[in-house]
């Protein structure tokens, strides 16, 4: 029997990197939207998914390019792909399609940087292996930011940009000149 | 400070497998449900690869190793009739799992001679809600024309790269089934995940 979880590790670093807090945590991560682009690609049969802006759009398999299905690997300064942060404590619901309050990427009111999104390859763990999702936010906005939901943005070719994952998390909050590590840690492991 | 939670909850995708176990004149003789988290390691790649959009190398189901890189058929599962190399597939071993493996320890080819089984095509149904959840039920049938029982203790999924099959799960059957001539196996895979 194998055990697949995730689970969500947060580090608050100050100024010159030293660490503050750290708190890791399970994530409840999915949200409908990931579940149908699996089955997209299991049945390999075009469905509908919500994109983040609310509409609804079909997965477009007739095209090479949705090779880029499921994508998460955003660059630094994307803050419509990997893993996204927000400042709203809203339920967490299956049917939800973005954050309910995301913090964009900027040193303006209310702005982080976000990071480029590094996705480390399988590491082998004890009986088992695992995925590390991570990104660093910093905050130059010249006041706190409470951070309270994080989640996962992916790409899926006729959709566009869609979330695959939220929590909502005890709130963090980043002080000017800190900076937040966000790692979604994705394990596969003997039971 | 550091802080950990102690308590881990497994909120991952999970499945369960439903056989039913049928006449030749399609009257159910047996069905039972068996859980099964039996996902192997090249799942985990494959979801790497789309995700990182990236490749790794993996071990196909033929035993060779292969560069795994980003492909739209990545996950695909669904097949035709008579195709034993993908979809979910049927074998007679009882080996114990383990999470390295890269395919079923003796799978039944498709076809009517001896020690074989007739593939049905692998469907996918689209999602369904449940109970704090949402699932995916994947469904083969399997008909035994070869003229003598065979006993499937196995089950499992390939899924289609673009060149070749990898294996995403494998599941020793707690209760092996004895399949009798002329009688078929059906076997159904809930895919899920549950949020409460």
């Amino acid at each position: 029997m194998s055990k697949l979880k995730c689970e969500i590790e947060l580090e608050l670093k100050d100024k010159d990197g030293k660490l503050l807090e750290k708190r890791r945590f399970p994530s409840h991560t999915f949200v409908l939207n990931f579940f149908t682009l699996l089955d997209v690609h299991l049945a390999y049969r075009s469905m509908s998914i919500t994109k983040i802006d609310g509409t609804t759009a079909n997965v477009n398999l007739s095209d090479l390019n949705a090779s880029q299905d499921f994508g998460a690997n955003g660059s630094y300064g994307d803050a419509n792909k990997g893993i996204v942060i927000g400042t709203s404590d809203t339920p967490y619901s299956p049917t939800q399609y973005k954050l309910q309050s995301i913090i964009s990427h900027g040193s303006g009111s209310g702005q982080m940087f976000y990071g480029i999104q590094n996705i480390d390859q399988p590491q082998q763990v004890t009986n088992g292996y695992r995925i590390v999702l991570s990104r660093v936010f910093n905050n130059a906005s010249g006041a706190s930011i409470t951070v309270k939901e994080i989640g996962i943005y992916m790409y899926a070719l006729g959709v566009g940009y869609f979330l695959a994952a939220r929590d909502v998390i005890t709130p963090v909050t980043v002080a000017n000149g800190q900076s937040l590590t966000v790692r979604y840690i994705i394990s596969l492991t003997s039971s | 400070m550091t802080q950990k939670l102690k308590t881990e909850l497994d909120l991952g995708l999970k499945y369960d497998i439903e056989l039913e176990l049928r006449d030749k004149d399609g009257k159910l003789l047996k069905k039972w449900v068996q859980e099964g988290r039996s996902w192997v390691k090249w799942f985990l790649y494959e979801l790497y690869v789309q995700i990182a959009q990236s490749s790794i190398t993996v071990t196909r189901t033929d035993g060779t190793s292969y560069t795994q890189g980003t492909d739209r058929q990545n996950f695909s599962i669904g097949t035709t009739y008579g195709d034993s190399g993908r979809g979910i597939i049927v074998g007679t071993s009882n080996l114990a799992w383990s999470i390295e493996q890269y395919k079923l320890d003796a799978p039944v080819s498709h076809g009517n001679s001896s020690g074989q089984l007739l593939y049905g095509a692998t469907t996918v149904d689209d999602v369904t809600s449940m109970t704090n959840g949402y699932r995916i039920f994947v469904t083969r049938v399997f008909t035994n024309a070869s003229g003598a029982s065979i006993i499937v203790k196995e089950t499992g999924i390939y899924s289609l790269l673009y060149a070749g099959c990898v294996m995403l799960a494998r599941d020793v059957l707690t209760t092996p089934v004895e399949v009798q001539n002329l009688q078929s196996l059906t076997v159904r895979y809930c895919i899920y995940f549950t949020y409460a």
